[in-house]
């Protein structure tokens, strides 16, 4: 287990500060917040490629904070890969392992163990220029992994991906993730990424955390604004509006039944995204979002009624 | 459908470099089977030259191996040094990376004087040396000091080629390495250097260029060492050339180009290699980093290396002149006398006047019609690899092959000893070199600058004068500072086309266009009997090159970081 | 005209002689070109075979000599016509402008020989030698007198150095060329030239053998054999002695692996007043001199070498004239030339400049002027050798065209490593003969 305690950083104008993080063994934890919000320095303190000017960082019961980064037993993934162009795959993944001081024949076996669990034991010959992306991903997963650390660090790998490619590769980490029973840590600025595949969000924003919890959880039962507007789409609304006294009224596009109801709204933009219909309305200068179904036959222009499902909209 | 356009932009430099070298090389390699007779004819002897070269001059072999020796000793040496000093400016900082290039900068014959006046056993430093036991017979009598003026002047280009290729590793790598369990020396064995490898590899075949062309220390050496025993090829060619033997000399400079060329032909191997040496990582090698202190003692000691010889300089020129042959020499002078700076100032003005002319003309022709054809050759692969050779070729072609020919050109364009005749044949010593460092810098560019240009409606020639050039602009300047720094040293072209100083009662008629190159050259005249002078003209003949390099200080590292 | 940079007397003298000339023939324009010394050739050969009508006069030494015949040109039409004076000029002085046929014929004179620079000549310091005391215990101890102008050896001139060292009355006794550019060639031969009026091997002629050496006596060097071949005397016997001497004369100053002394040198460290004698060019003298630089001015006086009674290791090194076959008014420039040899132009030359001409009467009229009385001694000698006429022998040295480019540099390495210790004489004769053999070029 992961333990963060009253770690601070300070960068110019910018402070991180988390008073109390634990990531848990075997779980996929995101970790998501908007560009500038201090994720990946939350990173790279936890793999020591920086100091925090306050705080600790125990792994296992020990205190890693100020040790040197290969002394963490903590494996990293870089989003740039960042693999030795002037090495072979077998030496890129096994340069860990030499540094260790392990025997050749034992070198060797972990490689190759972990060059088949990946998917590149025919490329360890190959040098990484020679390689798809994907496949030098693969490479610095491997060379993090090989080690066996206690916790591997990814830095958003997925940004770097096409559509495609993203959804493939993340069903292929998550199912990595299972097989070893590894301790995950992902960074990203990606939510739907971050719901789909975390068993654990920590949520971040301007330096500080905002919720940790399960992904249903902070989907449905969002502690702040921010978590709020961040995971999914969402609508917020003058509380009077829909009669509900004072303050704001949050609620989600699902959550709203176009068609029928007390409120009503004019439709400014329909979306058809395949399994539903997404509606842009004009609610009292308001604009909100309704799902719909698909057939549903409201056009630009249309006034509608529509009503919300009050119990689970939520007041800020 | 080939774009004439493309063509055409690097046209003028390609005509001008075909025009005005093609002949030159060919004839200077028919010149060398032939002898100049007593009556002043040629008499055709095949490769009788040659034969005397390897077999019957009595120096010919040692000439020979001095060129290679300076090739190869001076770039050993300076890599060697350049090394833990790029390691050090990566530690402390680029900024310390001005003051230590000031070396590269300094004219050639700069730089031998002040070596020599400082060593020289009567009136410099070596008279303590000597009596303090350090040294027993002149230094400068040796080949290995005109090693040690050459790895002076080309250290600074190691060290900037070797701390950018440093710098362009990238950090995401260097994290990588930290979590692979690499620091300290074992990093650097593991992964620095064979990533700076390819740049090494550069810094060490553009040194071995400056051991190869090496003049000024053998020109003053020789008078402590004997005729010959320093010379390298250039030198003995320019010997042979001055005597009237034209057949041996152009026979001298044929053997050089090869050797040159094979150098080039390696740098070439070298530059378009992606693979990058790999060297073991013994486990044993300690992770902990270098003390900060060791760095500093490093950056120290080069600091010393680089100022000691111009600070010396620069004591002697403000010395009155009787102290600067009293023995024992005096360290300081005993008031500060610029007797020496008015004497230099006031003779030499109009060749100062001159020099910085043509320096700079020279530098904004050179580097437009280089950036116009590195441009083509880089990006639209202009002209193929034989281009790129042909011009590494001509880089190493020493310009003595091109001052007849040229000379009857200058002649019949009414042009001789005019500031126009400079103008018309310098850039046969910059561009080529000039047109390498660009092409070099826009491996890094973007070709759909271009190309949004041209969607935007330009044609090529708009697009390259208002898009691609406004944007090459820290290449350019590199490529102006080195084509400044030859024209404002250059002395072949100067003497065999000029014979009289500008004359500044007509200052715009540009007639009389000696360079201040001439100038400091006739104070070092045996009867000249002024070392003080030729002090204080060292001093002077740095600083517009210095003023140049200081202006274009913060795009000397964008230059190679792009490799 | 092209003008050599370098000797103190000779740009004021040919501005002066310029100056006089336009004064008397208006509408003439004379310009004058300096260039530094190491680029002399280079420049006027560059014009010159680019058949450049300008400069129309060029200005050269004996080494530049067989470089440029071919380029100038032949001025013998003036010479018979009279314009220059045949028989005011020394023969010796002429040697190396003048290429003669294989049958003894002269094909062609190239240049006018306009200014005489006496070398190497011995000069010493007045206040030492005239020192009573000094005198006396000198020739108590050694049996002849400290005077210079009564020496007739090299053993003498050793003598007297020796004495004067240890008697510590300057830091080094005398300093002698052993420059590694030129002086130790035209030091040495000034020594060799004097063993070799000895030696059969070397055969002198008779009539040169009583003025001063022609063209410093390279020539000696060189000799016909009877079937016409072309030999060597170094390996005559006289140039194992010259070695011994030359090496006993150089230790009295730094050794010359710390400092070589060349033409610098020897300009430079004697006005320092650290040393006693110097062998030195006569063109040295006006520095020597001046007393704003140099310390030993008003000190000096000048003797030949080795010594007054024996004058003949002093040599002549003319400066010579010539005209550019392609100037666009050939007569003109010759008429120019005339000028500057003639008496009165080197009478102004003498009292202005200190010129020294190279012309009989020339010479006799710059001694006459106060400020040159040192030249008294060297008139005559310049007189008694004039006519030589083994023209054959005299110019053979002109003929070996890699004289000075190839056969010298190696000579002046072998020397030098004699007198660095690491080789002895009689190697460093046998290297140089079998060399000199080897690649001699005689056209």
């Amino acid at each position: 287990m992961l333990i963060l305690k009253d770690v601070v950083k300070t960068f110019k104008g910018f402070t991180l500060r988390v008073d109390y993080l634990e990531i848990p063994d075997g779980h996929y934890v995101v970790v998501l917040g908007p560009s500038g919000s201090g994720k990946t320095t939350l990173l790279r303190i936890i793999a020591g490629l920086e100091r925090p000017d306050g705080g600790s960082v125990v792994l296992d019961g020990r205190d890693i904070t100020n040790l040197p980064v290969w002394e963490r037993d903590v494996g990293i993934v870089f989003q740039s890969y960042a693999l030795y162009p002037h090495l072979t795959v077998f030496d890129n993944i096994a340069m860990p392992l030499k540094n260790k001081r392990l025997p050749k024949p034992e070198i060797k076996r972990r490689v190759e163990e972990i060059a088949a669990v990946l998917n590149i034991a025919d490329q360890l010959n190959k040098y990484p220029h020679q390689l798809s992306g994907g496949q030098q991903q693969r490479v610095a997963i491997a060379r993090a992994l090989v080690k066996e650390p206690k916790v591997l660090l990814l830095d958003e790998p997925l940004s770097n991906l096409d559509a495609r490619l993203r959804l493939e590769v993340r069903g292929f980490l998550k199912e990595l993730q299972r097989r070893l029973r590894a301790t995950v840590l992902h960074v990203t600025h990606d939510q739907e990424e971050a719901m789909a595949l975390g068993d654990l969000l920590v949520v971040i924003n301007n330096g500080r955390i905002e919720q940790v919890g399960p992904p249903d959880e902070l989907y449905a039962r969002p502690k702040s604004l921010f978590v709020f507007q961040f995971l999914g789409l969402s609508n917020l609304v003058p509380a009077k509006l829909v009669g509900l006294g004072e303050g704001l009224v949050g609620f989600r596009p699902e959550d709203v039944a176009l068609g029928e109801g007390d409120h009503r709204a004019k439709v400014l933009r329909e979306e058809y995204l395949g399994p539903y219909k997404l509606y842009e309305l004009d609610f009292n200068g308001v604009r909100i979002k309704a799902r719909a179904p698909p057939a549903a036959a409201f056009k630009e222009g249309d006034v509608v009624q529509f009503s919300i499902d009050v119990k689970k909209t939520l007041r800020f | 459908m080939r774009d004439k356009q493309i063509l055409f932009l690097a046209l003028p430099a390609l005509i001008y470099l075909f025009a005005l070298t093609i002949y030159p090389i060919a004839d200077n390699a028919l010149l060398s089977l032939y002898e100049r007779t007593y009556e002043g004819a040629f008499k055709w002897v095949g490769l009788g030259n040659y034969l005397w070269l390897f077999q019957k001059d009595p120096y010919g072999p040692l000439i020979i191996g001095n060129t290679i020796l300076y090739s190869v000793a001076t770039p050993a040496i300076s890599v060697a040094l350049a090394v833990p000093i790029a390691l050090a400016l990566r530690r402390l900082g680029g900024k310390w990376l001005l003051p230590l290039m000031v070396p590269a900068f300094i004219p050639p014959v700069t730089a031998a004087m002040a070596w020599y006046l400082m060593l020289n056993p009567l009136y410099g430093l070596g008279y303590y040396l000597m009596k303090a036991g350090l040294m027993e017979t002149n230094p400068i009598s040796s080949v290995w000091t005109v090693v040690l003026v050459d790895v002076w002047r080309s250290l600074p280009t190691a060290v900037l080629v070797i701390y950018s290729g440093l710098r362009a590793i990238p950090k995401a790598v260097e994290e990588a390495a930290l979590a692979d369990g690499l620091a300290g020396p074992r990093k650097f064995i593991a992964v620095d250097l064979p990533l700076a490898s390819p740049q090494i590899l550069t810094a060490f075949i553009l040194t071995a260029l400056t051991g190869f062309f090496t003049f000024d220390p053998i020109y003053i050496g020789t008078a402590q060492a004997g005729p010959r025993i320093l010379d390298n090829l250039a030198y003995y060619s320019y010997e042979a050339f001055s005597a009237g033997e034209f057949g041996y000399s152009a026979a001298l400079i044929v053997v050089m180009t090869a050797i040159g060329t094979g150098l080039s032909l390696a740098y070439m191997k070298a530059f378009s290699a992606r693979s990058f040496v790999k060297l073991p990582a013994p486990a044993w090698m300690p992770r902990r980093e270098a003390p900060k202190a060791l760095h500093y003692a490093v950056l120290a000691l080069d600091l010393a290396f680089v100022f000691l010889p111009l600070g010396w300089l620069l004591l002697m020129s403000l010395k009155p002149p009787g102290e600067i042959i009293q023995i024992p020499p005096s360290v300081l002078p005993s008031r500060l006398d610029l007797t020496n700076y008015v004497q230099a100032l006031g003779g030499g003005l109009p060749y100062f006047l001159m020099s910085i002319y043509i320096s700079a003309i020279n530098s904004v022709v050179t580097i437009l019609l280089a950036a116009m054809a590195a441009y083509q050759m880089r990006v639209h692969g202009l002209g193929g690899g034989k281009l790129v050779a042909y011009i590494l070729y001509l880089m190493s072609t020493p310009t003595l092959v091109y001052i007849v020919p040229l000379y009857l050109v200058v002649r019949d364009l009414n042009i001789l000893n005019t500031l126009w005749a400079l103008v018309l044949t310098y850039p046969i010593m910059t561009l080529p070199y000039s047109i390498w460092i660009l092409y070099n810098y826009y491996s890094g560019f973007d070709r759909r600058i271009e190309e949004a240009a041209l969607a935007d409606g330009m044609s090529r020639l708009k697009a390259f004068a208002k898009v691609v050039i406004p944007l090459s602009r820290s290449g350019m300047s590199v490529a102006g500072l080195y084509a400044f720094l030859f024209s404002w040293g250059a002395l072949i072209f100067p003497l065999a086309f000029t014979s009289t100083p500008y004359n500044l009662a007509d200052p715009l008629k540009f007639s009389g266009a000696q360079t201040f190159s001439i100038y400091i050259g006739e104070l070092m005249s045996p009867v000249a009997m002024s070392y003080g002078g030729v002090a204080a003209t060292g001093i002077l003949s740095a600083i517009p090159p210095l003023i140049y390099l200081t202006a274009v200080r913060r795009n000397l590292e964008k230059i190679w970081g792009a490799g | 005209m092209l003008v050599p940079a370098g000797d103190p007397t000779l740009m004021p003298y040919i501005k002066l002689a310029a100056g006089e000339f336009m004064k008397a023939h208006p509408g003439v324009q004379i310009t004058v070109e300096p260039v530094p010394f190491g680029q002399m050739v280079h420049t006027a050969l560059t014009a010159l075979q680019n058949k450049n009508p300008d400069p129309a006069l060029i200005i050269f030494y004996p080494s530049q000599a067989s470089t440029l015949a071919p380029y100038l040109m032949d001025l013998r039409p003036y010479f018979n016509s009279g314009l220059f004076n045949r028989s005011d000029i020394p023969m010796s002085a002429m040697v190396s402008v003048v290429i003669i046929s294989k049958n003894g014929t002269i094909t062609k004179i190239f240049g006018v020989p306009f200014q005489m620079v006496f070398g190497y000549v011995l000069v010493y310091r007045k206040s030492i030698f005239n020192n009573a005391t000094l005198q006396a215990e000198f020739k108590q101890e050694y049996g002849f007198d400290l005077n210079p102008l009564t020496w007739s050896s090299w053993d003498q001139l050793i003598d007297a150095a020796e004495f004067l060292q240890s008697q510590h009355v300057a830091k080094y006794a005398l300093l002698f060329p052993d420059g590694l550019q030129q002086a130790i060639f035209n030091g040495f031969i000034t020594v060799f030239y004097t063993y070799a009026l000895n030696d059969s091997c070397v055969g002198i002629p008779a009539d040169v053998a009583k003025g001063a050496v022609p063209t410093q006596g390279y020539w000696a060097y060189f000799r016909y054999t009877p079937s016409g071949a072309v030999n060597i005397t170094v390996g005559c016997p006289s140039f194992v002695q010259a070695l011994r001497t030359y090496k006993r004369l150089v230790q009295f100053q730094p050794p010359i692996d710390v400092q070589a002394m060349e033409y610098d040198q020897l300009r430079d460290l004697f006005l320092t007043g650290d040393y006693a004698m110097v062998a030195a060019w006569t063109s040295f003298i006006p520095i020597y001199n001046n007393a704003s630089v140099s310390k030993v001015a008003g000190d000096i006086a000048i003797a030949p070498l080795p010594g007054g009674r024996y004058p003949y290791g002093t040599g002549l090194a003319p400066t010579f004239i010539g005209i550019n076959p392609y100037a666009k008014n050939p007569q003109l420039a010759a008429e120019f030339i005339a000028f500057l040899i003639s008496p009165q132009m080197y009478k102004l030359g003498a009292e202005k400049v200190g010129f020294v001409p190279a012309t009989i009467s020339g010479i006799e009229v710059a001694a006459q002027t106060p400020s040159m009385g040192w030249l008294q001694p060297f008139a005559p000698l310049l007189k008694a050798g004039a006519n030589v006429t083994d023209l054959q022998r005299l110019t053979l040295v002109n003929r070996v065209t890699n004289f000075f480019t190839d056969m010298r540099p190696y000579f002046i390495n072998q020397v030098a490593n004699y007198l660095r210790g690491q080789q002895d004489a009689e190697t460093t004769q046998m290297n140089i003969y079998k060399t000199w053999l080897n690649i001699m070029k005689i056209s």
